[in-house]
């Protein structure tokens, strides 16, 4: 008898679950995830899922790799929809990462939704958009998750596997082309070193012109290239330990931001938009199984290098740009126990984190900038003294360290009575983050008088010398408690009820030192700096009370199978900008608002035939303020912007081997995702309606290969994904036109 | 606060430096104010002229045990003439005036070492102040007494800081008050003006906050330390620039360097008259 048989069941029970609400029927594409000649439990119990094995109260979105094949999705943008009340809109670069999850969300600094990818967490939201290959599989864990998954999962934990070499094998490659001249090909190849040692490595390259035009210059906007490698290793030294090392590099280059005037709806600017992003991350696992407890290490490594150049009016004049240079470093531990005795099961840990970045972000301003921000404000107040800056070009300087360091110890603890699931967890978090800053500034102007008969004489000259700098520090402490009853009323139908508290981690938003330097620019010139660094650029932690209800049932056969879920978010402290009375330019972090998301999702599948299977899923939400005063417009009762109101899913795919011919099966797949409305400001006066995105497939696969000609957008539906205000001028970004393409992928084992 | 008046605290009107606190032999507690660079207004009491002079420094030794303290002076120099080195006073006594330090002798022991006239003081009154003013030590003072029943003298910092509230009234009738208003004074004995700083004014709400100056306004003073100016229209100043859309009128303003300020202007605005009423005190 193995030393680890008495975990084992619950072991089995987790796969299963997995591996059964993610797998449409159907015989599996070569291209597949196989289950391995035997079970790798020790492998998934890096996974940490709750003590119970079971789901209670925490509905879970399984998307697996079949189909995130099948539906073109390369990113983790691409869930979207797919997990009802779950939006990710693609604009900008891979840099912006938005999400917006049951009304929750920002479009700056901390995330609502956490990422994690082979148990790597990724702290830093800038890295969640990139391009993978092979991947096992996607669970969107919606809802808070604070408990297990700590900071930053206000609104969900997306988890990421990637494939094992334990159950992959053989060489896999892809290639594929599409509308944008956009190609991609990736190769790797898994297998076994020796009976404990199996090895996996793959490498992938793309490229895209992207689909806008900067008319000002001629060329596309949007390109890129993208390139990566992963390198997986599993060892098993013996049957009670298991070691699963990760390490994956990633590059990314991209040029222009395809961001247009909504009156002109024609991307034009003249200075440079672009993004580059190298990143490296190592993460190793360490299971071993005990004879009543599991222990797990989670270990990270995580390094990122970015720099990202931005003409920040995007108009064609010289107004001012932004380059922000970072250097990135993280390193995570996650230590964790899970044992069942009995009806009894657990689950507890400690979770550290360190992440150091260093910033260089000079904001420069240039000749029409300096003349329509400055010159002309100024002087219209006061033309008998008009001021003519020094030069027509002038750097704000500022360079910051931002170092995080967290520490938690979180508990669960699952009972079985009978019918009822009882769950009850606990976390407590600690923060401490600190921010050195040196902000500089040479430059000046000189005053002139002009006198009655309209010549001027020098009055004076102003040299403005900045060299501000000192170090901020602050420290946090959350307790996060969750309590949820579940109720099996029939075989395979369950009722759950859950209450939670949940975070987004306080800190420093540096892209508010543009603010801080203005304002010290202004006091130069006779404006008072009302409000201390500290209070414009640091921000407290945002909290959330989360109330959840739902059902949840599948046939005998688990054919058939829905869930339904309603929730209420009660979310406090909202970390907002604001115009302070009294601010001369601008704006201060603030914990000014109050929201209230409240909204249902309804999920459900039906595997028809073995060739034959639905997928649909739904949310709705109603997120408005219950304050937010911004200091010059009360939106209370208002609905929160970005987030949209619906979301919408739906996909029958349908193979057909009574057209086969030659070995090869031919596969329709069509899926529709809509989201909206979505409010584009806090005014609710501007609005992308509800838009829905037709897409199809025809598929051939045989043993060894298969070939997907695809279409996305398929009726070229025009819709915005993102809106933004930018000198009083309002810009959007358009979405993806009609693209088409085909993949082609080789499986050889 | 300190940003808001360096210039002020930093150009030398500021004549205090940090007091310290210490034990004396006797375990007594003693705490020194060095009070440098103070103005002297010296009034003859014979003919009523008035003299002004600058750099005269004040160093108080309190002995808060005993509430006893001696005084060393240098820099006081009178109409005739007469410029005194060190001069030292004692059995002066310590008391408490309405949150002040009162130190206080109707007939100090006077001694001035190495000098061949000592002059006689009567009616010697200091009043100190404590007050920080963020990490700067920035104390109220007023000293006056009699030099050989001949002057007056009324002794203080030319730089003066008191916080108060602004209220202003336009055209409409809706006052808008602020009432963290921070005010600065400083008396050039030198010249007979006065500037007037109001950091972070506003008069009108959503008005930025502005860093207002009035420059070069004539003062008087009077011996028993209250001074008072007046100007029928004056340019402010926004930093260094003036700012002649904004003209200021009937600006009248009493100082007493005990009980703090009282001012009223108007300030015109586009078309718009504001009129602006300012008290301040330590």
């Amino acid at each position: 008898m193995t030393t680890f048989a008495p975990v084992k069941s619950s072991i089995i029970a987790i796969v299963a679950t997995i591996f059964l609400s993610g797998t449409m029927a159907g015989a599996e594409a070569p291209d597949s995830v196989r289950p391995a000649h035997k079970l790798r439990g020790l492998e998934v119990v890096g996974v940490k899922n709750d003590p119970s094995g079971t789901a209670v109260g925490a509905p879970i979105t399984r998307i697996s790799g079949a189909e995130l094949r099948r539906l073109g999705v390369d990113a983790v943008k691409g869930v979207g929809e797919i997990a009802p009340n779950l939006y990710m809109p693609d604009y900008g670069s891979r840099m912006t990462s938005s999400i917006y999850s049951r009304g929750l969300g920002a479009r700056i600094d901390q995330p609502v939704v956490g990422l994690s990818v082979d148990n790597i967490p990724y702290l830093n939201k800038d890295a969640y958009d990139f391009s993978f290959t092979d991947v096992e599989r996607i669970e969107v864990l919606r809802g808070a998750r604070a408990v297990l998954n700590g900071r930053n999962t206000m609104g969900g934990q997306i988890n990421v596997y990637t494939l094992s070499p334990l159950r992959a094998r053989g060489f896999r490659a892809q290639a594929e082309y599409g509308t944008g001249n956009a190609a991609r090909v990736s190769a790797g190849y898994y297998g076994s070193v020796s009976p404990q040692v199996s090895m996996g490595a793959t490498a992938g390259w793309g490229r895209s012109d992207g689909f806008w035009t900067n008319e000002y210059t001629g060329k596309k906007t949007g390109a890129e290239n993208q390139a990566s490698a992963r390198w997986k290793t599993v060892w098993r030294p013996n049957e009670a330990l298991a070691l699963t090392n990760t390490a994956v590099f990633g590059y990314t280059k991209q040029d222009g931001y395809p961001y247009a005037p909504v009156e002109t709806g024609v991307v034009s600017y003249n200075d440079t938009c672009a993004y580059r992003r190298t990143t490296f991350a190592d993460g190793l696992t360490v299971a071993w199984a005990g004879k009543r407890v599991v222990v797990t290490s989670n270990t990270s490594v995580q390094y990122m290098n970015s720099r990202m150049d931005l003409d920040q009016d995007f108009t064609t004049t010289e107004m001012f740009t932004l380059t922000q240079a970072a250097k990135e470093w993280a390193i995570t531990e996650d230590l964790f126990t899970r044992g069942t005795r009995g009806k009894y099961s657990w689950l507890g840990g400690a979770f550290l984190f360190y992440r150091s970045t260093d910033m260089n972000a000079p904001v420069t301003f240039k000749n029409d900038g300096i003349a329509t921000l400055i010159e002309q404000h100024r002087n219209d107040v006061n033309p008998v003294y008009p001021i003519e800056w020094d030069t027509r070009r002038f750097t704000l300087g500022s360079e910051f360290d931002l170092d995080v360091t967290g520490a938690a110890l979180y508990h669960e603890s699952a009972l079985r009575l009978g019918k009822w699931t009882l769950e009850a967890g606990l976390r407590l978090d600690f923060e401490h983050t600190t921010l050195a800053y040196n902000s500089r500034c040479n430059t000046g102007y000189t005053t002139w008088h002009v006198l009655p008969d309209g010549s001027k004489e020098l009055y004076s000259h102003t040299p403005i010398k900045i060299d501000d700098g000192s170090r901020l520090a602050k420290n946090y402490l959350e307790l996060l408690p969750k309590l949820s009853a579940g109720f099996e009323f029939a075989p395979r139908h369950e009722a759950y009820a859950t209450i939670s508290r949940a975070y987004k981690a306080g800190g420093y938003n540096t892209q508010m030192f543009s603010d801080v330097l203005s304002q010290r620019i202004m006091e130069v010139m006779g404006m008072t700096q009302l409000y201390t660094l500290d209070q414009i650029v640091s921000y407290a932690p945002e909290t959330s009370m989360n109330y959840e209800i739902g059902a949840r049932g599948a046939t005998s056969d688990g054919r058939v199978s829905a869930e339904l879920t309603a929730f209420f978010i009660d979310c406090r402290n909202q970390q907002l900008t604001v115009f302070p009375p009294g601010s001369v330019t601008g704006r201060i972090m603030t914990n000014a608002g109050r929201t209230r998301s409240l909204g249902v999702e309804l999920t459900g599948a039906w595997h028809v035939s073995d060739n034959l299977s639905l997928r649909a899923s739904y949310g709705f939400t109603d997120a408005t303020f219950r304050s937010y005063n911004d200091g010059r417009n009360d939106y209370r009762g208002k609905r929160v912007p970005y987030a949209p109101s619906h979301t919408l899913f739906g996909e029958v795919d349908w193979r057909i081997p009574a057209l086969s011919f030659h070995g090869v099966t031919p596969g329709l797949d069509a899926s529709v995702r809509g989201a909206g409305r979505i409010y584009w400001n806090e005014a609710n006066t501007l609005s992308q309606p509800f838009y829905a995105l037709a897409s199809a497939s025809v598929s051939f696969t045989a043993s060894r290969w298969s070939l997907r000609l695809w279409a996305k957008n398929l009726t070229g539906m025009h819709y915005d994904v993102f809106y933004f205000m930018s000198m009083s001028r309002g810009f959007v970004q358009h979405g993806r036109p009609r693209e088409l393409g085909v993949t082609l992928r080789v499986n050889i084992q | 606060m300190n940003k808001l008046f360096r210039t002020l605290l930093l150009g030398g009107a500021v004549c205090a430096a940090l007091s310290s606190c210490t034990k004396s032999d006797s375990n007594d507690t003693v705490i020194q104010y060095p009070l440098a660079g103070c103005f002297a207004m010296v009034a003859d009491l014979n003919d009523g002229n008035v003299s002004y002079y600058q750099g005269v420094n004040y160093e108080t030794e309190i002995n808060v045990t005993q509430a006893t303290a001696t005084m060393s002076m240098t820099g006081l120099e009178l109409p005739s003439g007469v410029k005194y080195p060190a001069i030292s006073l004692k059995n002066l006594k310590v008391g408490a005036d309405q949150g002040w330090t009162a130190v206080s002798a109707a007939t100090p022991a006077v001694s001035v070492p190495g000098f061949g006239s000592v002059p006689s003081f009567k009616d010697f009154d200091l009043h100190i102040y404590d007050r920080m003013i963020g990490n700067l030590y920035v104390p109220g003072v007023m000293i006056s007494y009699i030099v050989d029943g001949h002057y007056k003298v009324f002794s203080s910092r030319e730089g003066q800081i008191v916080f108060g509230t602004t209220t202003s009234t336009g055209p409409d009738g809706n006052a808008f008050k602020n009432t963290e208003a921070t005010i600065g004074l400083t008396f050039d004995t030198k010249t007979m003006k006065v500037m007037v700083e109001l950091p972070g004014s506003q008069f009108a709400s959503g008005m930025p906050a502005q860093n207002i100056v009035f420059k070069d306004v004539p003062f008087s003073m009077n011996v028993d330390g209250e001074a008072s100016f007046e100007m029928a229209a004056l340019t402010p100043f926004i930093g260094d620039t003036p700012y002649p859309q904004f003209p200021i009128s009937d600006l009248k303003a009493v100082y007493n360097f005990k009980t703090g300020l009282t001012m009223n202007f108007t300030c015109t605005i586009g078309p718009m008259p504001y009129k602006v009423e300012v008290t301040g005190k330590y």
